[in-house]
């Protein structure tokens, strides 16, 4: 069992880690072409791609978008999960199920449907209408993932609270916040990474006047003549604000398997 | 008043999907039923039945997604069932074994054409080794016509999330089952198939549609690694409608309406299989 | 007696439930005593509770502690606190800081002051040392005495024990009982404490009420309930067993069993010719061996000292405790007298 275990780590570990590979290596070389697997090393990309003058306000665009939808995500789902996840009424399931709707039907049946309605309602192609049109998809996820969370927490904390003198506000800072800050970490965590994902969607809403990154690095692959190191150098600079993040909040998600239970996730 | 303050915290929710999403959807199904004339019928789903492009590209969609979906199925098993225990070091395989969930599938697909594609680093790592002899002689493992590039990307990208679920089960509910079987006398291979399994499926029903779902309507990874002769669902719509003709947009609403349907379908008949299986075991 | 709680004509229901929850519940409790509140599950006790706290708010009646009407007065404005069945500690914080967790949030003390009603409440606790743990480290009993020490900090009017004790193991249940009472006498704290054991009550309070069905079927000292139960009810939650149906005729108890004169007690309450329930506690069994009652025991249960026997006698199949140093077996005969101080009748 034990020797079992150890093979297929490495097996999983080398199967998962290898496609970053190529990246690291080529992102650091001159010119890189077939059959070249050792190049030299030069750090030329990197200048040119921060000197090309739309990556970074695309990078800031998406830090700045994903940062909101995370926070409104939060705030709007909270008290609705809080509901969901302590108490019992007619309609739950038939509710959380709708909630999973906007997860489940392609994107792109529903994207220049919204394209046309946010026309109508001023919303397109600016930054609060990317923020709602994300928001969408956003706050039902969270909603779920919350809900989840609360499932595991004991509501009579909060009387326990009350019943000692201390207001609802005072409770729900001091009591109820504590209590499901982990599950809140990883519900934000999941909605950062979610957004940051987010191509379609703001091409077909936000396209014209407001870029986000992966907006800018789509076409690197799809248009034009662009060396792999390119390609490379684009692709970490993309990938290495969510890996941080799910790096520096490992231990929150450790504690995921409370969501995972409930059959969320 | 009690039923006032609970329905309260629902309303941004309620007005903000009301908005921008079920007005949406409402305006795609309307204008689907829009025919070329001007008049209300249903004359664009009838063309589209037709239409050997949609049925391809449908068939294509779900047999790529229902592949991705079970391999990384598999894999999610063998994965949780080596993470379950505590051993020295869990942590950092925990965090490997999860860090790609963060990365964005346009990324992931970015990195398999790097990866995969003919002048990518397989090949020429083969090359180098001797294993192929060019260019040619290695396999076309993106903008294939198989899908088999879309099927790596999405296995890689999505079997964590499956994992993460299944890791949770196997940490709880099943082991106490587990024991139980073994104490009464139970194998281990029929323990997996009788218990594990049995246990493991229906608890990740909701995980499992959200992969079938994410790869069936997943536009950037077929974007970028897919072929031009068999397109994607998802391609195939967003082409139909961004045709610079512009012939016929109800008839792409039609198309968008028709597929959602075709996936609700197969997700509720999942669901509800998944739930018979479960109740009928008593879990 | 001054009343310094009183609860006056309380009802409850809960919406899309059959019945009342509590009906017409009347108590007065006095400073610095403790009353116990005892019921089966479902009783109503801690939905009582519930409406003293302002957790849960009662349909008719009124609720006046301390000269004040509390009617309306969420939770955290009524001078009660409450210590629940779960410790319901906040796992973020130390021990320490759960113990001054109101006051602190209140800014009811200066800082100074606040440390040191905070480490006097921990030595009164016997937790001394335990300040800065944090609350996962602790056991089930420490856990209880936080919570209580958490509740005791704001000083409320009114403590408030919804079965604080119920999930501990015996022997520290007994001990912390000790502590409750210990703490009543010192602080002259009032306290009215939730159980369904009836043991726990008996052992906790000067006075017990007894819910029965939502309705405050009696308040009286507790071995009032244990010696002169006043309905089958009271009876069998109280541990009496054997109830045999029977009349009252010329003074004597007529049942199937025969007829017996019942010296020592006062018959003058009951009326002949109604229907009656003669009580028999299992403990009655005694001179084994030589009594002048005999039976054929049918089964029986060993349970340390005693043994639980049914024995079928006269007709009727009685419920006793045996010694235990006479092996029984089932079917053997024993003779055995009844003590009568262990008799009792209720009406049917």
């Amino acid at each position: 069992m034990k020797r079992a275990r150890g093979l297929i780590l490495a097996v999983a570990g080398i199967v998962l880690l290898f496609p970053l590979a190529p990246l690291l290596l080529w992102s650091f070389t001159t010119y890189w072409r077939w059959p070249v697997v050792w190049p030299n090393f030069d750090g030329g990309h990197w200048l040119r791609l921060i000197a090309d003058g739309r990556i970074l306000p695309a990078l800031g665009n998406s830090l700045l978008l994903s940062t909101l939808i995370t926070c409104f995500a939060l705030a709007l789902s909270f008290f609705p999960a809080k509901i969901l996840g302590t108490r019992n009424f007619r309609g739950k399931r038939l509710l959380e199920l709708l909630l999973l709707v906007p997860a489940f039907i392609p994107q792109i049946s529903v994207v220049f449907g919204m394209q046309q309605v946010f026309m109508k309602l001023g919303l397109y192609s600016n930054f609060p209408g990317t923020l709602t049109a994300n928001l969408v998809f956003y706050v039902p996820y969270a909603t779920l993932l919350l809900a989840a969370v609360f499932e595991d927490y004991d509501i009579a904390l909060e009387e326990q609270s009350r019943t000692l003198g201390v207001g609802r506000l005072k409770t729900m800072v001091f009591v109820t916040l504590p209590a499901v800050r982990s599950g809140i970490i990883v519900t934000g965590v999941f909605c950062f990474i979610g957004s940051w994902a987010v191509y379609l969607l703001n091409n077909v809403v936000a396209s014209p006047r407001f870029h986000t990154l992966p907006g800018v690095i789509f076409p690197l692959v799809s248009v034009g003549n662009n060396s792999y190191s390119t390609i490379a150098t684009a692709i970490i600079i993309y990938i290495l604000p969510v890996l941080f993040l799910l790096f520096i909040t490992s231990k929150a998600l450790a504690s995921a398997g409370n969501l995972t239970k409930h059959n969320i996730l | 008043m009690k039923r006032f303050t609970a329905v309260l915290p629902f309303l941004p929710l309620v007005v903000l999907m009301a908005t921008a999403y079920v007005w949406p959807v409402g305006t795609v199904v309307r204008g689907s039923f829009i025919e070329a004339d001007g008049t209300a019928g249903i004359g664009n789903y009838r063309q589209i039945l037709e239409s050997y492009y949609f049925r391809d590209a449908l068939f294509f969609s779900l047999r790529t997604s229902f592949l991705s979906t079970f391999i990384a199925m598999a894999l999610a098993l063998v994965m949780a069932l080596a993470l379950r225990d505590t051993f020295p070091g869990k942590r950092l395989a925990l965090f490997m074994s999860q860090y790609n969930l963060s990365v964005p599938r346009l990324a992931a697909a970015m990195i398999m054409v790097l990866l995969l594609s003919p002048t990518g680093f397989l090949s020429s790592a083969a090359y180098s080794l001797g294993l192929t002899d060019g260019v040619a002689g290695f396999p076309w493992l993106v903008y294939d016509a198989k899908g088999i590039g879309l099927v790596i990307t999405f296995v890689w990208k999505f079997f964590p999330y499956i994992g993460l679920s299944v890791l949770g089960i196997l940490q709880s509910a099943s082991r106490e089952l587990e024991e139980q079987a073994a104490t009464l006398g139970v194998g281990p291979w029929r323990r997996f198939f009788h218990v594990v399994l049995p246990t493991v499926i229906p608890a990740v029903t909701v995980s499992t549609i959200l992969v079938f779902a994410a790869s069936f309507g997943d536009y950037e990874a077929p974007a970028i690694l897919g072929s031009a002769q068999r397109r994607s669902i998802s391609v195939m719509l967003y082409l139909k409608y961004v045709d610079p003709d512009m012939k016929n947009p109800p008839e792409a609403f039609a198309m968008m309406v028709l597929s959602s349907l075709v996936l609700m379908v197969l997700i509720l008949g999942y669901r509800w299989l998944t739930a018979g299986g479960a109740r009928k075991r008593g879990l | 007696m001054s009343a310094f709680l009183s609860l006056e004509n309380i009802y409850k229901t809960y919406p899309g439930q059959d019945g009342l929850v509590l009906a017409d519940v009347n108590l007065t409790l006095a400073k610095g005593e403790i009353v116990a509140l005892l019921g089966a599950s479902g009783s109503g006790k801690t939905t009582l509770l519930k409406i003293v706290s302002g957790l849960e708010s009662q349909d008719k009646g009124r609720v006046v502690l301390d000269g004040k009407i509390l009617d309306g007065l969420p939770p955290e404005k009524r001078s009660t606190a409450m210590v629940f069945q779960k410790s319901l500690l906040f796992r973020h914080l130390t021990v320490a800081e759960n113990i001054n967790f109101a006051p602190r949030l209140n800014r009811a003390f200066e800082r100074a002051e606040l440390r040191a009603r905070t480490s006097a409440m921990l030595e009164l606790l016997h937790l001394e040392g335990y300040g800065r743990k944090r609350v996962t480290e602790l056991s089930g009993g420490q856990e209880q005495r936080v919570s209580l020490g958490r509740a005791l900090m704001t000083e409320p009017s009114l403590l408030l024990l919804d079965e604080p004790l119920s999930a501990l193991d015996i022997n520290l249940k007994w001990a912390l009982l000790m502590e409750i009472r210990e703490l009543n006498v010192r602080l002259g704290q009032t306290m009215l404490y939730v159980t369904h054991d009836q043991k726990e009550a008996a052992a906790v309070a000067n006075r017990v009420a007894f819910l029965d069905g939502g309705r405050l079927a009696r308040v009286a000292r507790p071995h009032e309930f244990y010696s002169r139960p006043l309905s089958l009810a009271e009876a069998k939650f109280f541990g009496w067993e054997n109830f045999i149906p029977c009349s009252l005729e010329n003074g004597r108890l007529r049942s199937a069993m025969g007829e017996y004169a019942l010296p020592g007690l006062a018959l003058g309450a009951y009326r002949p010719g109604e229907g009656y329930y003669m009580c028999i506690r299992p403990e009655a069994a005694k001179n084994v061996g030589s009594g002048a009652w005999s039976g054929v025991v049918k089964s029986a249960l060993p349970q340390g000292l005693g043994t639980l026997c049914e024995i079928e006698c006269r007709g009727e199949t009685l419920k006793l405790v045996l010694p235990a140093r006479f092996v029984h077996h089932p079917g053997e005969s024993v003779s055995f007298d009844l003590d009568p101080e262990l008799f009792w009748v209720v009406p049917s």
